[in-house]
């Protein structure tokens, strides 16, 4: 039987500020890649207020962990997936702080995640 | 008897924020506060200004600028910590919602 190359798919489902769970998703995303493995990223619900554009974490005495976001390109990162739903539910535009990323209606989505093999959801 | 409510999750994602809703009377306060800062956009707010006048919801400033939430005026009013502080002790009992 043919075996694809197993791929990742790491699920974003949580805002970025009050838990750490788009932290450690980002942190994780980072070590595939340097492994280069290979990896997309997906936001659906609240994650997708991660990549909302003009955050200001230190007004909250955080780090600017989302500046890392820019850094995904850098490790061949280059899947990343943004549930279009999600975006009109919060009236959110495609105003976003990285490029290269593709908004997907829900079915797309739903199409484009079920292509790998392990997901993790954060 | 006045109550505040301090709302910190975001009613896309729990239903913290509905069940504030469903239990605050006319002369009370509501803050949005951390991740609640989203429900300002989301279609409960409406119900929020139906059940309490303009003059009593708030948003905390900084969180909304942190989650670049848009503020608009005619929503919410802006909140300082130190505000907060303030109503909070002036206020007779608080709830928060979390």
């Amino acid at each position: 039987m043919y075996s694809p190359v197993k791929s990742v798919a790491i699920m974003n489902s949580n805002a970025p500020l009050s838990k750490a769970n788009a932290k450690d998703a980002l942190d994780i995303a980072l070590i595939f890649g340097s492994y280069e493995q290979s990896v997309s990223l997906y936001f659906q619900g609240d994650g997708v207020y991660q990549l909302i554009a003009h955050q200001q974490p230190e007004k909250v005495q955080q780090k600017d962990f989302l500046k890392t976001f820019a850094a995904l390109a850098f490790y061949d990162i280059e899947n990343i997936f943004i549930c279009h739903d999600s975006l009109i539910q919060r009236g959110l535009a495609d105003n976003f702080s990285i490029e290269n990323v593709q908004v997907l209606n829900r079915n797309e989505y739903a199409i484009s995640l079920h292509q790998h093999q392990t997901i993790l959801r954060f | 008897m006045s109550m505040l409510h301090l709302v910190r999750t975001s009613a896309f994602q729990a239903n913290d924020f509905e069940q504030c809703l469903n239990v605050v009377q006319p002369s009370d306060t509501i803050v949005l506060l951390d991740d609640g800062c989203y429900n300002l956009s989301h279609d409960l707010w409406q119900q929020a200004l139906n059940k309490i006048a303009l003059p009593s919801l708030y948003i905390i400033e900084a969180h909304a600028q942190a989650r670049s939430v848009n503020i608009d005026n005619n929503k919410v009013n802006l909140l300082s910590l130190d505000s907060l502080m303030t109503l909070i002790c002036e206020t007779d009992k608080s709830v928060t919602w979390q």
